[in-house]
């Protein structure tokens, strides 16, 4: 199969996806609700967004149309969650953000019935049901396929601030992992999971995914696990290292940070991409879910240990005339204020974990901070 | 040779319950391996066999000296099946109420009308159509967990049951309140003791919520004494509510509803009660069916299963009222009233009370209760199992069936 035609769209239009965790209103386990919930979606012919299914029956997939600005997105997915809400309240369940269910066994999921899901799960055996997992990918268009894998490669070196800013997955089976994000350590067990290859045009990706299907190895672009990756159908890079956020809020300033930097990027074109550049990926990646903005970032080219936190406030200082630009400065104000007194979801967690005393109340605050934040 | 036992010896009470506690379990394992059935209708079939009726290996007093476990063991699973009863849920979704009342009112008229058709006195009838509005809880409890079951039926069941035992424990109140009035006794004695039983058994329920509440159940950290916390509440529950002459289960349904809206905490109890819980509903089931009596069917006979029958019908068509509009999937509220189908073995109970207090309730009237009841022990709990099952709410291959 050949790789398809990448269709241009407008420069810098965000789109947004999130999994939401299905809970039980009793104990605050995942509950295998989707049907239920995508039924009840269904009855319900005018309504926000897009709402589909994901691998297993606990989880559920929103995604907004296309926006300029993070206001209007946001505005999406206030009312995406209030009218998901509603459903929950008629059929007992409650929904969170949060990268990973503080103490969901993997064993206890159930795959979705969709012929996809199947296949991934035979594929990949219990990977797949470990992949109940939360994260929010984030869409920025792009005009032409070589600037996309221009945006691609040189976003690279941001991928830790992504981390670092979304991470809301400290617990894993009811317990402390000390990461940030944990959901990450699931993903990369993927063997097709990490970076894309080092290409700068489209037509060379086409000769590598045309390789690649030769092996048998991948069917399509869907197969490739990566952080970034092209999305040729939508015109769009897609950024899929975040953790779903505890609040619809920081899901939209989180991509407003994003489009500010890829303004940034385009705009300014700070960096020529190369190899080397991922000479320190994998470390610089480990450092930002281990430790959030706490961790190390390592300069590729000079060798350089920063703190992950004073280079977000460092990036934040040189983006700032094109977040003021995309009307983004508001958001970009709260991630500093936030980076700066060091706050975080994944510490949110860890401090309501500490006053409630237990995994299945950690949830029950996730859930209420989701519908009334 | 004093010292030694003389051969045979006699087996006492203690290795009869052994005996007893071992069947139950063999036939489980027998039930679940081989036919595919509940572990609790092993547990049923056990007793029924050793039982007075077949083998006659159990002492003879032993539901009377094994009673109070058997309170007990229903006392927790009638506390636990409140406290998954969120009353909230109610108010945002209108149409369960409506589903509910449907589905019980239809069970009410269409077994009321079905006895009151062969000339049986109306008092009668309306305690026999009361019982058969209940659900069994300790059944629908009992197989959901040994299912592991989670979904959107599954909290519907609970909730339908739940209601349901509470509207059967009202009805039955007022069908004694009118043999009252059948025998002259005045209006006010025929109003008066029902509403008595279902208020007194509010407050002491509201007494019992909060006491758990003020003694912050919630934030107990040892599974163990959070166990032995609920046993006592359900303890105290079911001897207050005995001598202060209120209706023990219901009592205990609204204590647990009562608990799970008094507080936004997570009032989670030990899982299905540990392994003590585990011994109390093998207790639990194997004595219903010590209690059960095969010749009652032959009694009882088509009436009985006809009463099933109508009875059947009017839960399956009440649980069909929430599909849709109500948000359940067609495909799983066809299947929501037979999971409804279980009858209450408080009901062998409640039969057996009118009947002691009213001779003119009738051996055939009795009869066709008993021979109803018997049947359903054992094609209820497989036709919930059924249900939830079908509707891909059960997750049978969970690890081992208790914990």
């Amino acid at each position: 199969m050949a790789l398809e035609s990448f269709k241009s769209s407008r420069a810098l239009s965000l789109g947004v996806e999130l999994e939401l965790q299905i809970l039980d209103t009793h104990d605050y386990a995942l509950t295998p609700m989707a049907n239920d919930l995508l039924y009840w979606v269904g009855r319900h012919a005018e309504h926000p967004g897009n709402i589909v299914p994901e691998i297993t029956q606990g989880m559920i997939e929103i995604s907004t149309g296309i926006h300029s600005t993070h206001q209007t997105l946001n505005a999406e997915l206030g009312a995406i969650r209030d009218f998901l809400c509603r459903g929950g309240r008629e059929l007992n369940l409650a929904l969170c953000g949060g990268g990973t269910h503080a103490f969901q066994h993997w064993g206890d999921t159930r795959i979705f019935d969709k012929e996809r899901f199947h296949y991934i799960s035979d594929v990949y055996g219990y990977l797949a049901k470990q992949f109940t997992i939360f994260g929010q990918h984030i869409h920025i268009g792009c005009p032409a396929p070589d600037e996309a894998l221009f945006l691609l490669h040189s976003l690279s070196r941001y991928i830790p601030h992504m981390i670092a800013l979304s991470g809301a997955s400290p617990y894993v089976h009811g317990h402390d992992t000390g990461f940030a994000s944990a959901r990450l350590n699931s993903v990369f067990a993927f063997p097709l999971s990490g970076r894309a290859p080092m290409v700068a045009t489209w037509s060379e990706f086409g000769d590598y995914f045309e390789k690649m299907t030769r092996t048998g190895v991948v069917k399509s672009m869907k197969d490739f696990y990566w952080d970034i990756r092209p999305k040729p159908e939508f015109g769009t890079i897609e950024i899929r290292v975040c953790d779903t956020p505890l609040t619809v809020g920081h899901a939209a300033d989180l991509a407003a940070y994003l489009q500010a930097l890829c303004r940034y990027l385009m705009i300014e074109r700070p960096i020529v991409p190369v190899e080397d550049d991922y000479l320190v990926y994998s470390f610089n990646r480990f450092q930002a879910c281990r430790f959030g903005a706490e961790g190390v970032l390592v300069d590729p080219k000079t060798g350089e240990h920063t703190s992950l936190r004073d280079d977000i406030l460092e990036t934040l200082a040189k983006i700032e005339q094109h977040a003021i630009e995309l009307d983004a400065d508001a958001a970009c104000a709260r991630i500093k204020a936030q980076v700066e007194q060091g706050e975080s979801d994944a510490g949110w967690c860890r401090a309501r974990f500490a006053e409630f005393g237990s995994a299945p109340e950690l949830m029950r605050a996730q859930a209420r901070r989701w519908r009334e934040a | 040779m004093n010292g030694l036992p003389s051969l045979p010896f006699e087996i006492d009470a203690f290795g009869r319950v052994a005996l007893l506690l071992i069947a139950a379990i063999a036939g489980a394992e027998v039930c679940e391996r081989w036919l595919r059935l509940p572990r609790l209708v092993g547990y049923v079939l056990a007793g029924l066999l050793l039982g007075p009726a077949v083998l006659a290996w159990v002492p003879p007093g032993i539901t009377g000296d094994l009673r109070p476990l058997v309170l007990l063991g229903l006392g927790l699973l009638l506390f636990e099946l409140g406290s998954r009863v969120d009353l909230r849920w109610l108010r945002h979704n209108p149409m369960l109420i409506v589903s509910s009342l449907v589905e019980s009112g239809l069970s009410f008229a269409a077994t009321y009308l079905f006895l009151a058709w062969f000339d049986l006195a109306s008092a009668s009838c309306a305690a026999v159509a009361a019982i058969a509005v209940a659900t069994s809880p300790a059944v629908v409890m009992r197989i959901v967990a040994e299912n592991h079951a989670r979904g959107q039926m599954t909290e519907r069941l609970m909730l339908m049951t739940a209601l349901n035992s509470l509207y059967a424990i009202l009805l039955l109140e007022i069908s004694v309140g009118m043999v009252h009035l059948d025998r002259n006794a005045g209006l006010l004695q025929a109003i008066a003791d029902p509403a008595y039983s279902a208020f007194g058994s509010f407050l002491l329920a509201a007494a019992m919520a909060y006491g758990m509440h003020l003694a912050r159940f919630s934030q107990l950290q040892r599974e163990s004494e959070r166990f032995a916390l609920v046993l006592a509440v359900v303890l105290l529950g079911t001897t207050l509510a005995d001598r202060l002459g209120l209706s023990v289960p219901m009592a205990l349904l609204c204590g647990g509803m009562i608990l799970r809206t008094l507080s936004q905490r997570l009032h989670l109890f030990p899982e299905h009660f540990g392994a003590a819980g585990a011994l109390l509903v093998i207790i639990l089931f194997t004595l219903t069916g010590v209690a059960l009596d095969p010749r009652q069917i032959a009694a009882g006979g088509l009436m009985s299963i006809g009463l099933l029958l109508i009875r059947g019908l009017a839960k399956y068509f009440g649980a069909y009222v929430s599909a849709g509009h109500g948000g359940l999937v067609p495909d799983k509220a066809v299947w929501l009233g037979v999971a409804l189908l279980p009858m209450s073995s408080l009901a062998v109970l409640q039969a057996h009370e009118v009947a002691g207090l009213y001779a003119d309730f009738g051996d055939e009237i009795l009869a066709i209760v008993l021979g109803a009841v018997l049947i359903m022990e054992l094609l209820g709990p497989v036709a919930t199992q059924l249900a939830l099952r079908r509707s891909g709410e059960a997750m049978p291959h969970r690890g081992e069936g208790e914990v």
